[in-house]
């Protein structure tokens, strides 16, 4: 799918949604979880758990954004202790205390969701977005990153994508998880619509057995309906 | 028939300077429509004088620091030189660019980065 995009744009992003025809295929056989990290570049994940997401987007408005003129408004919400926000999990740290960044007193929601994430397998990094009407990310490479985040929206306005160069438009949904490679891949995301989006994402200790169990049930769920 | 791009530059120099696209001369101001080879085939713009290229717009696409990537004398790269600074560049702009910059911010260029500095690719 290619997008025709407002003038709101630079031309390198509206040639990126307009004219990359690229599309995500799925292997479709069994994979094991490292050929999954190594082979695909995002697909939906199953979190198998419930969360209130009503109450977790009442919270997320409300919560104590870093403001961007022209990208995503920032709230860096959980990561290792004692430092200042690396904006990801660095691929070189091995940090193994881990806390809250904001009080959480206001956000049980948020809170019991990390707490259930964080009993599958340690999660090492927790930022909220909020995007508004107009702004962009430009293409750009988290190579400084795991490259692998759970990315979850909670709203997705008509008009928001998130391109893959090559891979094409990850078709969020609001509150389906998805498992993004951006460490590999460029991206941009833009919301040419009239609403604020938010969403959050986070990164986790991927070799732990839950995450891994997670990522490979997952997987065998898609390839069902190919 | 080839394509034809517009380019951008903003250049200091110290004299005249001429600009040669795929090796022919062009004329013009800072902002000139130029025919490209086809997909295939590499580019080469050069920036010949005493000169410091500090902006460089593709086909409308502001190619950011790639500017600072030129090939210059002695086997060093960067956007100033005493003769000519030479980029290269294929078409679609955009893909092209993309690919770059994907490459230029990879996990092994990245490393190489902080250890020694700015290296030539």
């Amino acid at each position: 799918m290619t997008i025709r995009l407002s003038e709101n744009y630079p031309k390198l992003i509206r040639d990126l949604f307009l004219y990359d025809v690229g599309e995500e295929h799925y292997p479709n056989k069994e994979l094991t979880p490292q050929q999954i990290f190594q082979q695909v570049s995002y697909m939906p994940l199953d979190l198998e758990t419930s969360y209130d997401a009503e109450a977790m987007l009442e919270e997320t408005i409300e919560l104590p954004y870093t403001q961007s003129s022209t990208d995503a408004d920032r709230c860096y919400l959980y990561g290792p202790a004692g430092t200042n926000d690396p904006r990801c999990e660095l691929l070189n740290s091995n940090n193994t205390e881990f806390e809250y960044k904001i009080n959480m007193d206001t956000c049980p929601a948020i809170k019991d969701f990390i707490e259930k994430m964080n009993a599958i397998g340690q999660v090492t990094y927790i930022s909220f977005k909020r995007m508004m009407p107009k702004h962009f990310i430009n293409p750009h490479v988290d190579s400084n990153c795991n490259p692998f985040k759970v990315y979850i929206p909670l709203t997705w306005p008509q008009g928001t994508y998130f391109k893959m160069y090559k891979k094409g438009i990850i078709p969020f949904k609001p509150l389906v998880p998805f498992l993004v490679n951006t460490g590999n891949n460029i991206h941009s995301v833009v919301n040419d619509s009239n609403e604020i989006r938010y969403i959050f994402s986070f990164y986790a200790d991927w070799s732990t057995l839950g995450w891994q169990t997670i990522t490979k049930n997952s997987y065998g769920k898609l390839t069902v309906d190919l | 028939m080839l394509d034809s791009i517009q380019i951008a530059f903003d250049v200091e120099s110290q004299g005249e300077y001429k600009v040669l696209l795929n090796g022919n001369e062009c004329s013009g101001t800072k902002v000139i429509p130029i025919e490209v080879l086809p997909t295939h085939k590499l580019n080469t713009l050069e920036f010949c004088g005493d000169v410091v290229v500090n902006k460089l717009v593709l086909d409308n696409i502001d190619t950011e620091y790639f500017v600072h990537h030129g090939f210059i004398e002695n086997s060093q790269r960067g956007n100033a030189s005493k003769t000519c600074v030479k980029y290269f560049f294929k078409t679609p702009i955009w893909s092209w660019f993309l690919d770059w910059k994907q490459n230029d911010n990879s996990v092994i260029r990245e490393l190489s980065k902080a250890h020694q500095g700015f290296i030539p690719l």
